[in-house]
Formats: C-alpha cells, sequence, structure tokens
C-alpha cells in the first residue's frame, strides 16, 4: 500500500514537471506595485512592495519576484532588496531595471519629502504592529479580560480604546517618551523586560523603530481629519501556480483621501487548506505537492481581502462522461482547467445504494436492489430518485437534518407536543415540497402558539434576538456572524453595527409565556452595544428599510433574505445540499460563506444557485439535479491522479452513514428492532421527532447524532471513533440483536434454502451487489462448518448455522463497505 | 385499539384525601345517531353504585345495564344533531360533564384491534367510528373513492372532551402518505383515482389509553368551514354567506381553505334567535361567555353541517370592504356600528374611520378569539398620524388557576378629546404569515352600555391549606351539609355595580340565601345547605344575577364551568376547562355531611355600626372529625379584619364592628374552616361550610 502512494506522488510529480516545461520560454516581465505607471514614494523611510510577474510562451504567468535581478539608476534614489522591496533613500527620480533569464522590464520611481518622517497616524500605523505581533490577538490581550491589566482591542478594532490604555492607563508608565526604548511597551515586546508573551519584536526591525519614533514624537494619536481605512487590495487577486512554486503578493491599504499605503509587512495571511499552501510574514505564498485550490485570507485592520490560487495537476482529461447537466459541464470544466481525470461512473448496485443512502436516509430494499438492477430502461435511474424523492423517507430524512438546525430540542417534558408538532411541520413541509423561500419565511416571521403554529417553536429554544439574528444568518444566508455581537468580525466585512442593525428585525418580538409568538407594534430598533446608539433594521450589504410600526420588521427581513436579489439564500442552500450528497461543500464549511473563504468552483456555486432560485426555490428539483448528474454518479474509487482531490468532485468522497442511518440499516441487516419509549414499535431512527431519544440509545450518541443545541451542521459528528468500532463490534445490544430469536441469523438457519442462495441476498441486502465467488465461498464455508457447543460436544446442524449466520451477519456489518455511503 | 376497560383515572389518586366524588374520565362511544340506541360504557372515579345518566337534553335517555358502568342509550328522534352534555349519578350524586354527541351518520364502535395497516377497520359511505387510540400506537382504516371524490374527515377529539391531539393521513394503496392533517383533525381529500385509500390516526405524541378516544367520521355531506357575517341581530331573519364543501345550490366562492383547496358560497337566510342557547353545541372556551349567540348548523338533502357559532350583534352588521389595508383605504363607518371583518389575506390590516365629536365615548371590542378562533387581534385607534390608542388581548383572568378566563380580544374605552375623523386598525397579531380565512372578527364599536356576564363553578374542595389541584366535579349536597359554588362576573363597560345572586330551582329541603358580588369586585361563593333529611334528586338548577345599571334593570343567568381532566399543580399545568351545557344540583340523601356549623337560629342577624353581634353556632359531627374547627368568616366587605375562633361543640361567634369594618347594608355571610378526619374509615381533608347567614349592619342614627 505504501510503495503504491510513493509510486503516485513520484508519477504525480514527473507530469508536473513535464506540463510546466511545456509552458515554454519566458517572453516578457511586468512590473506591479500600486497600479500607476510611475511608482511614488512619498516620505523618509517610504517602502514598496513590487511583483515581478513573467509571461511565458504558452501565455502562462510565473512569480519571479524572488528570482529577479532589480538595479536602480541612479542609485541613491532607492534602494532594492532580493524580495522586490523598493525604499526611498533621497528626492529624485530614478529608473528601475528588472531581470530574468535574459528578459528586462523597467519601472519609473519618484521619491518626494524624504527628508522627514510624514506624522504618525496611531490607528493606522500603530495599531496593525500590535495586531501583526499577535499583541492583541484573542489568547493574549485582546481577550474581553485583557491579559496581566493590559487590554487591547481584539484585533485592533478599536484603536481608541487601545491609545488610552497603552498611554493614559496606568499612570503612562507603558509608555516613556523621553527615553523610548524604556518604554514598557517596548522592552515587553523584545522580551528585555519578563514578558509572558516572549519575544514579538525584533529590535532591528522596522515596526521597532516606527513605535520608538512614535514614543519619541509624543505619543501622537493622529488627527481627526486624518484619513481612515477604505479597503485593503490585494495583488494578484488569483493566479493559476504549479506545484511547488512560489508567489509574492502586495497589500495595498487605500484611505479616504485617495492615497495608498503598502501595508504587505503589516497584513496576517492564513491560506485555507493548510495542506496545499503555507505562507510568511512578508507576504509570500509557497505551495506544497498537492494540486487544488487554495485561498490565503489577507487581514490588515478591520478589513479583509483574497487571494485565490489554482494549481492545476496537469493531467490529461480525456473520455469525459457527456454531461447530464450543468452541474457537470461546471464540474468538468474545472477538472479539464485542473489536470485532474474524473474518476469512471459507478455500477447500478453501488449507484441504488448510494443515492438511497442520501435523498431517503435509508438501504434499498432486497426488492429494490433486485427490480433496478433487473431493469433495462434507460432512464431507471431517474426514475429511481423521483420515487426517493416522494418517499416518506426523503421527508422523514431531511426533516431529521433541519429538525436538528431547527434546535427542535426537548429541554423539558412538556416541549414533547411541540417538538412533534415542529418536526412534522418541517416532515410535511418537505414531503410537500414546499418552496425553500416560504418555509424559511414561516420560521423567521412565525406567530401565533405553537399548537397553531409549530415553527413558533424555532423561537422557543432561540429566545433572543441576538440568537435569533446569529441562527438566521447561519441557517439561510450560511454565515457566522457571532463574533460581530463584541467586536469587528475579523474575518468579514460585517461590523458590530451591521451586526445590531440586523439584530433590529427581532427587536419587536413579542412573546406570551413559551409557547406564543407576536409581533409587538412599534419601531423596530435595536441598540449597539458598543455605541449604545439606536440602530433601525439593516440587512447585510442592503440599504436600510422603512419599516412602519404596524408592520412586523421579520417580514421585510423575510423578504430580503428570500429575495432574488440577495446573493446569499439561494447559494448558502445550494451549499448546504451539496455537501449533503458529495460530503464535501463548494465553500467548505458549507455554513461559513464569507469573503475570505471562496467556493473551490465558484461557477458551480453561482449555477446552482441561479437555477435552485429560477426553479422557485425547489428543493427537490435541486436534489434531483444533484443526483441525476454524471458527476454525483462518478465512483468513489480513485484514479491514478484524483487520490487527494478533496475540492474538485472528480470522485464520491465515502462518507461514514448519519447515526440514525446506520442504526436504521443495521436493524435492516440483522433483522433488528430498535424501540424508543413512547413510540410505536418499529419506528425508524430516521423517523424520531427530537433529541431526547440520543440519551436512552448509547448507538445515536456514540455515533454522533446531534442534541440540537446549534445551528451549526456540525454539531452532528461524521467521525469515526474507537468507541464506534467497540460498540458494533462486542456491545450487548448488537450482540443481543445478531442473536435473538427474531434475528436474521436465525431466520436464515431456519431458511430452507440452500445457503449460497441465502448468502447472496444478505450480500445484496448490505451492499446492494451480489458476493463476489471468494467472499461467497469463504461465507458459506464459514456457516457450514460443524460447530462444538460450550460443552465440547457437536451442535445441531440448525444451531450450529445459526451461530454461522450471527457470524457473518457480524462481519458484515463491521465492513468499511457497509458502514460508508461509496 | 383496545376498548376502553375499567383502567381508571389514574389522577383521582391525587386528591384522594378529599370526600370521595363521582367524577367521570370517559364515555364510550361518545355519542351517536339522532334515533337510535347505543350501548355504552364508562369510566371514572367513586362511581361504582352508578344508576343513572343524566343528559342536557331531555330526549336522551338511558337505562343501566347489568354489567358494571354500563348503560343502553336511547336518542330520541326528534333530538336534534348536535353536542351534548352527559354525567353520570348515583345515590351519591352526580359527576362532572362529559360530551355525547347526536349525529346524523351511521356509527360503529371498535370492535376489534385495528393497529395495523392489515386490520385496518373498514369505513364503508358516509359513516362514523367510534375509536380509542393506544399508547404508542396507529389506527388504521380503509374506505373506497372514485376519482375526484371530494371527503371531508374529521376526527372530533378535544370536541368531546378527549386527551387525543389527532394527527390524520391518507394513504395511497401503497401506504404512502397522500394528504395529512395534524393540527384540528380534519382533511379535506380529493381522490386522485378510483380506489381504496388507507386512514392513519395517531396521537401527535403518541400518548394513548382509554382518555384518548374519538369520533372519526368520513362523509360526503355538507361542511361549513365559516359564516359571514358571524353575527345578526336578535329575533330578525337575516342573510348569511356560508362558505364550505358540499353545499347544495352554491358556487365557487373564489376563496380557498387554509388547505389550499377551493371553497363553495352559499347564501342562506337564517332565524336569528332573540335570546342565546347553550343547552346545544355552542363556544366552550372559558373566556367566551361574554360572547353571547347560538350555534347554526346547515341542513342540507344531503345531511347535517357542523356547527358555527353566530354572535347577537347589538345593530346592523357592516361588512369589511377590502382594499382598506391603508389608512387612506379606511372604511368609513358610522358610530354606533359592528363590522364582520376577516384576518385574510396574511398580514392582513383592516383600517377603518369614523366621526367623534369632543366628549363622546365609545366602547371598542374585538370578538374573535372568544370564538374559538387561533387569533390574537390587536385595535389601534388613530387621529391623523397621531396613535391615540393600542390594544392587545386583556390579560384579566377573572377565574383564577382553575378556570383561567384569559383570551386574546382586545377591548378599549375610546373618548374623543375632539371633534374629527379618527381611525380605528384591526390586526390579527398572529396572522403576518397565515392564510385562512376562517379567521374572522367582530368590530363592535359601541355606546358605553355597562352589563355583566356570569360563570358558576363548583368551588374546588382543598386538600391541604395550598393546594395548587384541580379536578372535575360537580354540585353535590350531603345532609346536612352545605356546599359552594364560585359565580364569577364577567363586567362589561366598566360595569362596577353591585350583582344580586340569586338561586331558582332548588330540590325541597334544599336552601340558599341571596349572595352578592360586591361592586368592583368580580366574585362571590354562592353557598347552598341540605336538611339533615333530604331525597336522592338531580336536576337543572339557576343561579341568576341581578344588577342595576342606572336606571336599567340587568339580568343575567350564570353559565356552567368544569374543570375537564385532574391537574395536580396549576403553576406547572395548565388547567384544562370549559363552559358546560347545563348545571345540575344533585342531593346525596344516601350520606350525611361529616360536620355542619349552622346558627342556632335562621334569622336576619341585625348590629348596629361599631356594635358587637354574637351568633351563637352549632357544630354538629357526624363521623369521625373530632379537630377543632379554626373558623374563618367570609362573604362580607371588610370581614377578612374578623379573627379565626375555635369552635368545638358550641361556640358563638362575635363579630365586633369596631375592628370589623363592614359597610351598613344586608349581608350573607358564612364560616369556613379546613379540618381532618375520617369518612368512611379513611382519612379526609374537607373544607367545612357553614349554612349562610344573613347580617344587617345599621347605620348609625344621628
Amino acid at each position: 500500500m505504501k510503495k503504491r502512494i510513493v509510486t503516485f506522488f513520484t508519477l504525480a510529480a514527473s507530469l508536473v514537471s513535464a506540463a510546466s516545461g511545456a509552458d515554454g520560454k519566458l517572453t516578457g516581465l511586468r512590473i506591479d506595485a500600486t497600479g500607476t505607471t510611475e511608482l511614488a514614494l512619498k516620505g523618509k523611510g517610504a517602502r514598496q512592495q513590487i511583483i515581478v510577474t513573467g509571461k511565458l510562451e504558452s501565455g502562462a504567468e510565473r512569480d519571479f519576484t524572488h528570482k529577479a535581478h532589480y538595479e536602480a539608476a541612479p542609485n541613491d534614489v532607492v534602494s532594492v532588496d532580493g524580495d522586490g522591496v523598493v525604499s526611498a533613500i533621497s528626492d529624485g527620480a530614478a529608473m528601475l531595471t528588472v531581470t530574468a533569464d535574459g528578459v528586462a522590464s523597467t519601472l519609473p520611481i519618484k521619491v518626494e519629502g524624504s527628508g522627514s518622517f510624514p506624522p504618525i497616524n496611531f490607528a493606522n500605523q500603530i495599531v496593525p504592529i500590535f495586531t501583526k505581533a499577535g499583541c492583541n490577538a484573542g489568547g493574549c490581550h485582546g481577550k474581553l479580560s485583557g491579559q496581566n491589566g493590559f487590554k487591547l482591542s481584539l484585533l485592533g478594532f478599536e484603536p481608541a480604546e487601545d491609545y488610552e490604555h497603552l498611554v493614559k492607563e496606568a499612570r503612562g508608565r507603558r509608555v516613556f517618551p523621553a527615553a523610548p526604548e524604556n518604554s514598557l511597551l517596548l522592552l515587553k515586546g523584545v522580551a528585555t523586560a519578563p514578558h509572558g508573551g516572549g519575544k514579538r519584536l525584533e529590535p532591528d526591525s522596522d515596526d521597532y523603530r516606527l513605535l520608538v519614533r512614535w514614543i519619541g514624537q509624543g505619543l501622537s494619536y493622529g488627527k481627526p481629519t486624518d484619513p481612515k481605512l477604505e479597503r485593503i487590495e490585494v495583488i494578484p487577486k488569483q493566479r493559476t501556480m504549479t506545484l511547488g512554486s512560489d508567489q509574492q503578493l502586495i497589500v495595498l491599504a487605500r484611505y479616504t483621501d485617495g492615497s495608498v499605503q503598502d501595508v504587505t509587512r503589516s497584513a496576517l495571511y492564513e491560506p485555507n487548506e493548510k495542506s496545499m499552501a503555507k505562507t510568511d510574514e512578508v507576504g509570500r505564498v509557497t505551495l506544497f505537492d498537492q494540486p487544488g485550490d487554495v485561498a490565503v485570507m489577507v487581514r490588515y485592520q478591520t478589513e479583509v481581502g483574497t487571494f485565490h490560487a489554482t494549481v492545476p495537476l496537469g493531467a490529461p482529461v480525456e473520455n469525459l462522461p457527456a454531461p447530464r447537466n450543468y452541474i457537470d459541464e461546471l464540474v468538468f470544466a474545472k477538472l479539464t482547467a485542473m489536470g485532474m481525470p474524473p474518476s469512471a461512473a459507478c455500477d447500478d448496485a453501488t449507484f441504488i445504494r448510494r443515492v438511497s443512502l442520501d435523498i431517503a436516509g435509508r438501504l434499498p430494499s432486497l426488492e429494490e436492489t433486485r427490480r433496478f438492477a433487473a431493469d433495462t430502461a434507460p432512464d431507471k435511474s431517474d426514475k429511481l430518485i423521483d420515487s426517493l424523492l416522494e418517499s416518506g423517507d426523503y421527508a422523514d430524512f431531511f426533516a431529521t437534518k433541519w429538525s436538528s438546525l431547527l434546535r427542535n430540542k426537548r429541554t423539558k417534558p412538556a416541549d414533547a407536543r411541540g417538538n412533534f408538532a415542529f418536526r412534522e411541520w418541517i416532515r410535511d413541509s418537505l414531503r410537500n415540497n414546499k418552496p425553500y423561500d416560504q418555509f424559511m419565511r414561516e420560521i423567521v416571521a412565525a406567530s401565533g402558539a405553537i399548537a397553531e403554529n409549530p415553527p413558533v417553536a424555532w423561537y422557543r429554544q432561540v429566545k433572543e434576538p441576538q440568537q435569533q439574528l446569529e441562527d438566521t444568518a447561519q441557517l439561510f444566508l450560511g454565515m457566522r456572524l457571532q463574533c460581530a455581537q463584541c467586536h469587528h468580525h475579523p474575518f468579514e466585512k460585517w461590523s458590530q453595527n451591521d451586526y445590531y442593525s440586523f439584530a433590529a428585525f427581532f427587536s419587536q418580538v413579542g412573546r406570551k409565556g413559551e409557547e406564543t409568538i407576536f409581533h409587538r407594534r412599534g419601531m423596530a430598533v435595536a441598540q449597539n452595544k458598543k455605541t449604545k446608539q439606536p440602530v433601525k433594521p439593516v440587512a447585510l450589504g442592503a440599504a436600510p428599510v422603512e419599516i412602519a410600526p404596524d408592520d412586523d420588521p421579520r417580514l421585510a427581513l423575510a423578504d430580503w433574505i428570500g429575495g432574488k436579489e440577495n446573493p446569499f439564500f439561494a447559494r448558502s442552500l445550494a451549499n448546504r445540499y451539496w455537501k449533503h450528497f458529495f460530503n464535501r461543500g463548494i465553500v467548505e464549511p458549507e455554513d461559513d460563506m464569507r469573503e475570505t473563504n471562496p467556493p473551490s468552483n465558484p461557477e458551480l456555486l453561482d449555477a446552482l444557485a441561479r437555477h435552485f432560485s429560477e426553479s422557485g426555490f425547489d428543493l427537490k428539483a435541486l436534489i434531483r439535479s444533484i443526483a441525476q448528474s454524471r458527476t454525483y454518479r462518478l465512483s468513489a474509487l480513485p484514479n491514478e491522479f484524483n487520490k487527494s482531490d478533496r475540492q474538485n468532485f472528480s470522485r464520491y468522497y465515502p462518507k461514514r452513514l448519519p447515526a440514525e442511518v446506520l442504526l436504521d440499516g443495521v436493524n435492516q441487516v440483522i433483522n433488528g428492532r430498535s424501540s424508543f419509549a413512547g413510540l410505536p414499535p418499529g419506528t425508524h431512527a430516521i423517523a424520531l421527532p427530537d433529541n431526547s431519544f440520543n440519551a436512552s440509545s448509547y448507538f445515536l450518541t456514540v455515533f454522533g447524532r446531534p442534541d440540537s443545541s446549534s445551528a451549526c451542521e456540525c454539531e452532528r459528528t461524521q467521525e469515526a471513533s474507537l468507541a464506534q468500532s467497540l460498540h458494533l463490534l462486542n456491545s450487548k445490544e448488537i450482540q443481543q440483536a445478531l442473536s435473538a430469536d427474531t434475528g436474521r441469523a436465525a431466520l436464515l438457519a431456519a431458511d430452507v434454502r440452500p445457503d449460497e442462495e441465502k448468502l447472496r441476498d444478505l450480500h445484496l441486502l448490505a451492499y446492494s451487489r451480489e458476493p463476489e465467488a471468494r467472499e461467497l465461498a469463504i461465507a458459506k464455508s464459514h456457516v457450514e462448518k460443524p460447530r462444538n457447543g460450550p460443552d465440547g460436544k457437536p451442535l445441531p446442524e440448525l444451531q450450529s448455522k445459526r451461530q454461522g449466520y450471527e457470524d457473518i451477519l457480524w462481519a458484515i456489518i463491521n465492513t468499511k463497505e457497509f458502514l460508508f455511503n461509496h | 385499539m383496545a376498548i376502553p376497560c375499567a383502567l381508571f383515572f389514574i389522577a383521582a389518586n391525587l386528591v384522594s384525601a378529599q370526600l370521595p366524588s363521582l367524577t367521570l374520565a370517559t364515555v364510550f362511544p361518545a355519542g351517536g345517531r339522532s334515533g337510535t340506541e347505543v350501548e355504552l360504557a364508562v369510566t371514572g372515579g367513586s362511581i361504582e353504585e352508578i344508576d343513572q345518566l343524566y343528559f342536557s337534553h331531555p330526549g336522551i335517555t338511558a337505562k343501566k345495564k347489568p354489567e358494571p358502568n354500563a348503560f343502553t342509550v336511547t336518542i330520541g328522534g326528534e333530538v336534534p344533531v348536535g353536542t351534548y352534555d352527559v354525567r353520570v349519578a348515583s345515590k351519591f350524586g352526580v359527576s362532572n360533564p362529559r360530551v355525547f354527541v347526536v349525529g346524523d351518520l351511521p356509527e360503529s364502535v371498535e370492535s376489534k384491534p385495528n393497529d395495523k395497516p392489515e386490520t385496518a377497520a373498514e369505513l364503508s359511505g358516509d359513516s362514523l367510528f367510534n375509536g380509542v387510540v393506544a399508547a404508542a400506537a396507529f389506527d388504521f382504516f380503509k374506505f373506497n373513492a372514485k376519482k375526484g371524490e371530494r371527503l371531508s374527515v374529521e376526527c372530533m377529539a378535544a370536541g368531546i372532551d378527549s386527551r387525543l391531539s389527532p394527527v390524520l393521513a391518507i394513504l395511497d394503496p401503497a401506504g404512502r402518505e397522500l394528504d395529512a392533517s395534524r393540527l384540528n383533525g380534519l382533511l379535506d381529500f380529493i381522490a386522485p383515482a378510483d380506489g381504496i385509500y388507507g386512514l392513519r390516526l395517531n396521537d401527535l405524541t403518541f400518548a394513548g389509553g382509554p382518555e384518548y378516544g374519538y369520533r372519526l367520521a368520513i362523509r360526503s355531506g355538507p361542511r361549513v368551514e365559516f359564516v359571514f357575517p358571524s353575527a345578526g341581530v336578535r329575533g330578525t331573519k337575516s342573510r348569511f354567506t356560508l362558505f364550505g364543501t358540499h353545499l347544495p345550490g352554491s358556487s365557487q366562492a373564489n376563496i380557498s381553505a387554509a388547505g389550499g383547496r377551493a371553497l363553495e358560497k352559499l347564501e342562506v337566510e337564517i332565524d336569528v334567535p332573540s335570546a342565546g342557547e347553550t343547552r346545544v353545541d355552542g363556544l366552550c372556551g372559558a373566556g367566551s361567555v361574554m360572547a353571547e349567540g347560538f350555534s347554526f348548523r346547515f341542513k342540507g338533502a344531503n345531511g347535517v353541517a357542523n356547527p358555527q357559532f353566530i354572535g347577537f350583534a347589538e345593530g346592523p352588521v357592516a361588512l369589511e370592504q377590502e382594499p382598506n389595508n391603508r389608512p387612506e383605504q379606511a372604511q368609513k363607518l358610522d358610530l354606533p356600528c359592528e363590522v364582520a371583518g376577516q384576518f385574510y389575506p396574511a398580514a392582513d390590516s383592516d383600517c377603518f374611520s369614523f366621526e367623534a365629536k369632543k366628549g363622546d365615548v365609545y366602547w371598542v371590542e374585538i370578538f374573535s378569539a372568544r370564538l374559538g378562533l387561533p387569533t390574537s387581534p390587536f385595535l389601534l385607534i388613530q387621529r391623523e398620524k397621531a396613535d391615540i390608542q393600542e390594544a392587545y388581548g386583556s390579560d384579566a383572568n377573572l377565574g383564577g388557576p382553575r378556570f383561567n378566563t384569559v383570551n386574546g380580544d382586545p377591548v378599549l374605552r375610546f373618548e374623543s378629546k375632539e371633534d374629527g375623523l379618527y381611525r380605528v386598525t384591526v390586526r390579527d397579531l398572529f396572522g403576518n404569515a397565515r392564510n385562512d380565512p376562517r379567521n374572522g372578527y367582530r368590530l363592535v364599536i359601541r355606546k358605553e352600555k355597562p352589563d355583566f356576564q356570569l360563570a358558576a363553578l363548583v368551588e374546588f374542595p382543598p386538600s391541604k391549606p395550598d393546594d395548587r389541584g384541580a379536578a372535575p366535579r360537580a354540585l353535590i349536597l350531603r345532609g346536612g351539609g352545605t356546599s359552594a359554588v364560585r359565580v364569577i362576573a364577567f363586567r362589561q363597560d366598566n360595569f362596577g355595580g353591585e350583582i344580586d345572586l340569586n338561586v331558582e330551582g332548588l330540590p325541597p329541603g334544599v336552601t340558599s340565601l341571596p349572595s352578592k358580588i360586591p361592586a368592583g369586585k368580580t366574585e362571590a361563593l354562592l353557598l347552598l345547605t341540605a336538611a339533615e333529611s333530604v331525597q336522592r334528586s338531580i336536576g337543572a338548577m339557576r343561579i341568576i344575577g341581578k344588577a342595576k345599571a342606572g336606571s336599567i334593570d340587568l339580568a343575567h343567568d350564570a353559565r356552567g364551568g368544569t374543570v375537564t381532566w385532574n391537574i395536580a399543580d396549576y403553576n406547572n399545568d395548565p388547567v384544562p376547562v370549559r363552559l358546560t351545557r347545563d348545571f345540575p344540583l344533585a342531593v346525596n340523601a344516601a350520606e350525611t355531611a361529616p360536620v355542619s356549623v349552622d346558627p342556632l337560629e335562621v334569622k336576619q342577624w341585625e348590629i348596629a355600626v361599631g356594635g358587637k353581634l354574637e351568633i351563637p353556632l352549632k357544630i354538629t359531627r357526624r363521623d369521625e372529625f373530632k379537630e377543632v374547627l379554626k373558623l374563618k368568616a367570609y362573604g362580607a366587605p371588610g370581614i377578612e379584619a374578623f379573627k379565626e375562633f375555635d369552635a368545638d361543640a358550641a361556640a358563638t361567634a362575635t363579630i365586633d364592628l369596631a375592628a370589623v369594618k363592614i359597610p351598613p347594608g344586608t349581608h350573607t355571610i358564612y364560616f369556613s374552616a379546613l379540618t381532618k378526619g375520617k369518612f368512611k374509615g379513611k382519612d379526609v381533608t374537607l373544607t367545612v361550610y357553614s349554612a349562610p347567614i344573613e347580617i344587617v349592619v345599621k347605620a348609625e342614627t344621628k
């Protein structure tokens, strides 16, 4: 096995080198800095990162920043280091010449005001140093209580407070303008004085010098008229790169007065796929040997940006299946661009098992599997998909998913009625294919008593306006806004004001007891916890809306969420459901969609969202498109190129069966029956109304059935654990069910048909496929071999066979093939 | 599922420390077809010697069968289709009521298990099935339907005092769900093809047992979803429009029921009676006492429809005219008036305008939640753009935790501060996303009209000082005993006057003194006392309240109310209650009251303000009740200051008006104590009431 992997990587690497060689020679160089034809540096110490991009014969672009040779003439105006950083020396004009592989390019540079340092603005220049050095991180001085008496605002989102704490608090002992180097701030920062956080600054660094200068110049906060940061710009935005290559980034801060500052060295970098790339402090991205897409999140003060690298494998992509629909077209286009050939199509047996588990949350019955195998109609898969979608099992399975996300949780016995009603409401909505925007609206704007209008139960668990907005955002917009309650969202553009403006939509929710919700007449308004200012309802990124005191603001919110122009609603559902089927969101995690976490196939996500929206938010139609696609039908078995693919959907990514599905599946195979207190015998685990049955089912708990405590899909754990294996291997619950008189083993032993036939059935039931000859032979000989009882005497044949079948069943439910959907 | 056996009213144990009292838990079947005989079985508490059923309609009679708790009920052909009350009675008294429905469909009674699709009970044609759902189980049925046939399936449960929350599903021949109903036990089904369909029934939370009975009707006969307007003027013949299905001669209504299916409409002329009728059908919510009106059942050649409540309007009823959602579309009204409207479609807002002169006073009231609708109306009065007044449903609970009268309907007093045009906006706070045309309302804007209505409840006998239990009870008097009825007043338009309470129709040997609900108060206890030697009896009794509002004499009969199921602690669970269709008194001649407290003399006791009144009392103890009684006095304003005193065999109650400031006038007072003892060998706690005592406090003469 190990050997095979080694071979694979060698092969991949050789393919890659062949691919880059094919790009041919360097034909030209381009220099990027601030986007202007002439680079202007202003003030003493001004500097600018530049990047040098080489154009190859094939048209491909490569980063030459760290390979190029730099020369400035005359040589006393600027200096340039080998990493492409241009620093001002004296006023004047110079010409920078960059050469690589015999190709050259030039950039005119002008330096002004080099005789004096420009005035320092605390918010724009000093605070970013603390962020870069990690001083104001959540684990350090940035936490709510600060650290050892010194508090900074989290990630520097509140510069005015930082200034207070730094300059005025503790009798000003943290900064010492008379001898700046002796300031406690710097002594601790360079760890000359004992510092729990260790050394955060180098004494010879620019940041250190800037701090010294700021303290020495008298600790200016800056003028109120000083420009404010408007946005940041990452250059380049995206690039197709080769395995193992690197790319220098430039990060420009653009200010309200139109000025631009190079903040490449002050920004923070973080790749979303750490297995694919690493970043350093100066904005250099280095790829590893894994093809795919990687995004690097760039943060500077309150602003975020991304660099998106596509790293093709470069293998020839031939024999793509004919696309069935737009999904295939876009997935295959990506695979072609990536040079990643997809796996072959799976067989019918795999497909019926896969699609039954994914849509209906159950194994296909023996009859269904046989019928499907025997059916020769070309549209048999479509018919299967339709019949699964029309089944009550589909409604049960997806109601289980939604019931948990909508927190249909039993916190006390009296909740039961509401929980049953809410679950059934969700189930009916799905069964009747209620348009998703209507589904959302009936929850978000739910009014009345739970007994009459079950979605009011959502408000029973989600009590406060903050929780309501956070859950709404996560459920229906795929966004996690939690951070913005207390501070500017670190990975997002959303501010506290955005947060509370969104919360204002829930400000008029009235309650009569726990079970009744109504609209309280009045002007919708929330208070920004930070500023203590009232804020009116504003949807994310939308214009403020005037809501009359008579109108329920939640209706306006639902209008906005479900509106065709909303960029988040359809995308988040499409991504959520995509993940359901492919075990990986186009954005991952599926409910953390943000600018800094881009989709791996944006065109695909856009198209899914567009189709979903145009269909009138038809959930079944979305599922139908996904399940009918050739992409969904790709085998889980990798070919020689796509084993490590986790983003491009070049194959089906196997997933462990969810707790309820697995329990029902085990029962189906071994003819067991779980009993749930108070429910009719034979109730399936996917039909359980709420979380209250977890406590009495170790099986459900150990396999990660969620407790309906959050709106996050992550509450359902899909990992495998030792406890799970042990439970299936040797728990009393499973052993008793295997050896029960009504169990499958007893039935099969008593069944007069030949063992071979019965074993075939068993395989069909568990795996939806016929056994291989070898499997059959081993199983048959195991069943038929004579056994002795505990007394050492041979057992009667019936009893011996029954034990044999118990063993076979035990083995089957413990195979990965059974435990996984593949 | 299983036929209700004598499995019994477990919760009765919770109050076992009280005197034994007949309680009726279930009747099965809970109804029958008009003009037929029905075999009926009952369960309950202390019902071992029951020999009689007592119905709220005299045309329904019963004979005891030899086997325990079984009766043969004869429903006279003259008994109208409707909902009635039934009680069990024995020599020990009478029980709380349960519903007994008289229908027009052929009925069957569950006789074998139908908890699996294979054992589904067959429903043939228009018919009704009486069954009981077991815990953690389904009941299955099958029926034939032709393609396009529209059938209404109705599972009566709450309406027959059952604990069942029915969930219905129609299944195709392959067992797949075609349609489901989870809220009200109603399904409007149109068969997609000829065939045999399945019907599955279960309790929402899969609870079950004898208390989870149902009446499941499947019919192609008339069904009325709502009537518009929902009020008419007493003693007139008025036109109404019925909206529903299978209404002969109807036309398409261009309106859909909540389930999305089209409704028909039919205009009919209805005789609005001049007095309310509460012995058949009717509203049963505790807060509905104020909604006067009558129940109407449409009768067509194809059968009798479900009942619709029609209220009594003060004057001609205006109909809401859409569009009126926005202030500039406000519909003009001439006051006083009544408007019939609908909270429809979703987020409907209805604006009306009216002229008022400075100083005009009107009461503005909505009837909707009290009509049994799941609404929460809201009222807003504005002048131009300024808000003048708004009203949400009142939180006032007149009946306390054992008879919660809170309902969602708002009422407000409007006094015009200047001449001009005003606007009233009506909205359903629950209706922002709901499209259900059944959710109608009556908007009443009337000149101030002080009035009241009464409800009578059997006073719950506590078994400990802070007893928070509640249980179904009926009014029973033992020989020599005194029982209490709590009468609560629903006052209209700030009516604050005193309400005199009198009882009529008492059997021989039972006496009562007039009582009164003091001015501004909302309740009083009414005491009935039986002589030591009495005859067994059971019969209707009237409690009449009389008052004066200015020069107008007001008089109203009290409507009965009852707890329907036992509750151990009303702080943990709401107490289920309803209005009753009768309020009988039973005299128990087989037992005597364990303790009696009587004045030595029956007379008017006179006393001057500031004086001292001594009332010698006689304490009679019959069973093993030996505790000294710690008597407190009640029944007159200011009497709270009277200090509790000990009474053993004989005692004198001394009321010192220097300390106990009872205002001048005639008052009916009584003494009461909680005491313990043994009744028929069992430990019992009971509240002893003295016989009522009339005192006259005379003002000081100067």
